[in-house]
């Protein structure tokens, strides 16, 4: 008995001086003596260098359990930090120095790249100085600003307490795409895809008194091998969503003679089918799409008659035609393929995409010819089948 | 042979002699009987001895402690003996005919004699006997059966056993009326003489285990047996471990509940908490109502138990592994949330936390140790100053204050007290490896006690059976508790006699 106490004692000792030994141990860090760095901002400089901006939340500003009360009229409950360096990390080094606190990265959720970064430099850069740090989340959101990325990091939100959280939520909700810094760096390096990252713009409110400022996804920023060449908005955007694998629900309004429809598109069904004709790679694509109407201008219209309904699902396939093959048209233009079609062409011919085209799918996608078909349903109308407010002429008359 | 020590000739005891006892006979006459008892209790004024004639018989004498007996059924005894007409006058035809006492007993020895007597006997001597007779009159004032108190139900009986053995033993056995429940006797202490009784089932216990049970009681050597804390701790299989190996209870259901899963119970004169045999880790989580309770319910509820045993062990020790080590493991809104009520504190997590957890240990320490009009000014002082005042004094944080109580409610619901306080203890150690070493120093800690837990054993049983040593039919009544038509078989860990509970 008394010998295995001294064994288990011994042991004891040995555990815990190697465990003192294990790195990453003494990183002890009061919440007090660290700088949360929420979201950050990267922009490019006349020189060349990268400008960091950091957005640090100020928790005495957020109105904590001390004197209770609300987060102190008119000071901002965060600050915004810049700094400049040769390369990202320099830059946050020279800011690290002036700062009482610890920068933390581990809880950035949103990190914005200005456009003109994005067209020079490109995001390859960026990956890397965030990829080496394991305190950076690889799931934080990554978008492109149009203008200064911290012009659109300084927005003066009036929703959220922090613009990166405008800008996170944003991100996160069906107005744009979730792309996250995983998946730029998954998309960049994977043979056959290009990263589509969503592209934001600043957007005021110009009501006195109520001066403020939004986050507005305005479209999607098409990259080929991490350099931004150009943007889809509209309705190429709206192309690039049907075609993306992870489809988002949007609304869209078309237009019927002197009428207007708002239609809201519910779900899309992708299916891409590649076949090789004479050594050209072409792509059929088939999308079954649902959509459903929020409002019509037109009084006359009965959703009874389905020749009425019919007509409505045309002038809708038509206009998703029409924008897909935009969208396909903006990117064999810019030599983007944002929705990776090489891979389905890999999948269909794996041992020539190996052979030729994996080395020269640059070469090769803007010359791929497309099919484009669109099968809409119109499956739900609302609540009325008709105007209610409409005179019942029949009986008046 | 004397008691007075006639070599040292100064009139005082030799009480080494009275360790010589056993040997001394009950002597022929009633007048050598009680010089022999006025010496032994010289001095000692709650014993009665008193010397009478039988009418037409011979002389007798009675002894008794004042106080333990019950007086007006020694009245009784004592006119019966009065009024003795004819026959032949032996000790035999008192016991046979005469007494209108339920138990008799002769004994031969003054060792025997005096235990019973001191227990609350009534000792008779008649002239020319050899033997003398305890005459059970055991009496007195007692305290009533009350709710026990550390154990309470909502469902479930509200009797508790007290501080005397024989109501003890019959409340257990008023609940299983069988012939099969044995209660063997013991007496422990040999200044004490504590009765102590070991109750189990024949036929449905192991018999090694009552062996055990038996053999480890016959071992003690000890002076004076107080509570059935010193039974506990002289007869368990390992000194050096916080957890406790041996249940303690104050509720007869709850014994008679273990003596037919085969397990053996200890009941201890003076005391209400009897002590049940083999204990493990499993039952920390089981309260006597989760077996009156419908089985979903008592199944939640023990779920709930060990999601809490979990939280009273580590909730403080993960809140500062994590806030200072890994903060990128909090959302970040209460990150955020946390970082605000943090601002403006002077101390680190830790020291927080140990500043926090020692006032609420010491509030409860007192509540428990104050008369319980003055508990409740402690509860509103520690609500009050601990909670509120601190918090606003930005001493501690809303964050920390808000730990603490989910781990001081968590501490609660185990039903087990004497566990409770193990796991109480074990929270400062792991506290301390948290803040040196993050959830790395958590984990490490938790193997630690993981690994002693299955190390040590009950009575040879190891304590975190049925989970290992599997014994997959056993899980019926761990974490889950089947309903009753599915619980056919009596626990096999315990290595019942006969695992058969219903057919």
């Amino acid at each position: 008995m008394r010998r295995s106490w001294r064994k288990s004692l011994c042991l004891t000792i040995v555990v815990t001086c190697i465990s003192m030994l294990l790195t990453g141990c003494w990183d002890r860090r009061e919440i007090n003596d660290v700088a949360f760095v929420l979201g950050s901002g990267l922009d490019i400089t006349e020189d060349g260098d990268f400008e960091v901006s950091v957005l640090i939340p100020l928790p005495g500003n957020m109105g904590g359990a001390v004197g209770g009360g609300g987060g102190g009229g008119g000071q901002k409950p965060f600050t915004i930090k810049t700094s400049r360096g040769k390369t990202i990390k320099e830059a946050i080094d020279l800011l690290q120095k002036s700062l009482p606190r610890w920068l933390y990265f581990g809880h950035r959720r949103v990190l914005v790249i200005s456009d003109r970064l994005a067209q020079t430099v490109g995001l390859s850069p960026i990956i890397d100085a965030i990829t080496r740090m394991p305190e950076n989340r690889l799931t934080a959101f990554v978008a492109i600003s149009k203008g200064s990325a911290l012009d659109v990091m300084n927005a003066d939100v009036r929703l959220e307490r922090f613009s990166v959280e405008s800008i996170r939520e944003v991100l996160q909700s069906d107005s744009s795409i979730r792309v996250s810094l995983k998946d730029v760096a998954s998309s960049i390096v994977a043979a056959g895809e290009d990263a589509m990252l969503p592209y934001l713009q600043k957007k005021k409110t110009n009501l006195k008194g109520h001066e403020s400022e939004d986050i507005d996804v305005i479209g999607f920023a098409l990259t080929h091998n991490g350099v931004m060449k150009t943007a889809a908005k509209d309705d190429a955007a709206n192309g690039v969503r049907l075609l993306s694998n992870q489809f988002r629900p949007y609304r869209e309004t078309i237009v019927d003679g002197n009428h207007a429809i708002t239609i809201a598109v519910n779900t899309c069904k992708l299916k891409v089918k590649s076949t090789m004709i004479d050594g050209i790679a072409r792509f059929d694509i088939r999308t079954d799409i649902q959509f459903s109407i929020n409002e019509d201008s037109d009084l006359n219209r009965n959703y009874n008659d389905i020749g009425q309904r019919t007509h409505i699902e045309k002038l809708f396939e038509q206009k998703a035609e029409n924008d897909i093959k935009k969208a396909i048209a903006i990117m064999q233009k810019s030599d983007t393929d944002v929705i990776g079609f090489g891979r389905y062409l890999n999948r269909a011919y794996p041992g020539k995409w190996k052979k030729e085209w994996k080395s020269q799918w640059e070469t090769v996608f803007p010359k791929c010819e497309f099919t484009v078909k669109v099968d809409a349903d119109l499956f739900r109308i609302g609540m009325n089948r008709e105007n209610l407010a409409k005179k019942d002429k029949e009986e008046n008359g | 042979m004397r008691i007075r020590s006639t070599a040292k000739g100064d009139g005082r005891l030799d009480y080494n002699a009275i360790s010589q006892l056993e040997h001394l006979r009950i002597e022929n006459t009633v007048k050598a009987n009680r010089k022999l008892l006025e010496e032994l209790f010289e001095n000692s004024s709650d014993i009665v001895i008193r010397e009478f004639q039988i009418e037409h018989g011979p002389k007798a004498l009675i002894c008794f402690v004042d106080g333990m007996v019950t007086s007006s059924m020694v009245d009784d005894a004592l006119q019966a003996l009065m009024v003795f007409e004819g026959g032949a006058f032996t000790v035999d035809a008192i016991c046979e005919q005469t007494l209108p006492v339920g138990q008799t007993l002769q004994v031969q020895f003054y060792s025997e004699l005096l235990v019973n007597v001191l227990s609350g006997d009534c000792g008779l001597f008649v002239e020319g006997g050899k033997t003398a007779v305890c005459l059970g009159l055991r009496g007195g004032e007692r305290r009533s059966i009350t709710e026990p108190e550390t154990e309470t139900v909502v469902r479930g009986p509200r009797e508790g056993f007290n501080e005397r053995l024989r109501t003890n033993t019959a409340l257990v056995r008023s609940r299983i009326k069988s012939p099969r429940l044995k209660m063997k006797p013991f007496v422990i202490g040999t200044e004490t003489n504590t009765n102590v009784v070991v109750t189990y089932m024949a036929g449905i216990a192991n018999p090694k285990l009552v062996e055990e049970v038996e053999r480890r009681l016959n071992a003690i050597e000890i002076d004076g047996i107080l509570e059935s804390g010193y039974i506990e701790e002289l007869i368990q299989d390992q000194v050096m471990s916080p957890f406790p190996q041996i249940q303690n209870t104050e509720r007869p259901d709850t014994v008679a509940a273990a003596v037919l899963e085969g397990r053996v119970a200890i009941l201890v004169d003076g005391t209400p908490f009897a002590l049940v045999a083999p204990f493990g880790f499993w039952q920390w989580l089981h309260a006597s109502e989760d077996y009156y309770e419908r089985f979903i319910v008592a199944t939640l509820t023990r779920m709930l138990r060990m999601v809490c045993l979990f939280l009273a062990l580590m909730a403080p020790a993960i809140y500062i592994a994590v806030s200072t080590y890994h903060p990128e493991m909090i959302p970040t809104n209460l990150l955020l949330s946390i970082a605000a009520s943090r601002e403006s504190i002077p101390f680190p997590a830790v020291v927080e936390a140990l500043i926090m957890e020692l006032s609420f240990e010491a509030l409860r320490e007192a509540g428990v140790r104050l008369p319980k009009t003055v508990g409740q000014a402690v509860s509103i002082l520690g609500a009050l100053v601990v909670g509120q005042a601190a918090v606003q004094a930005g001493i501690v944080s809303a964050a920390m204050v808000i730990v603490v109580s989910i781990t001081g409610i968590a501490s609660f619901t185990l039903p087990r007290y004497n566990a409770a306080i193990a796991i109480r203890l074990l929270r400062f150690p792991l506290m301390l490896l948290a803040s040196i070493f993050g959830l790395l120093g958590i984990i490490l800690g938790v193997v630690a006690i993981v690994s002693h837990l299955s190390k040590i054993t009950s009575f040879g049983i190891p304590y975190v059976a049925p989970a290992s040593p599997i014994s997959a039919s056993d899980w019926k009544d761990v974490l889950f508790r089947a309903p009753w038509s599915k619980m056919k078989r009596r626990p096999a860990y315990l290595y019942p006699q006969d695992r058969t509970r219903q057919k």
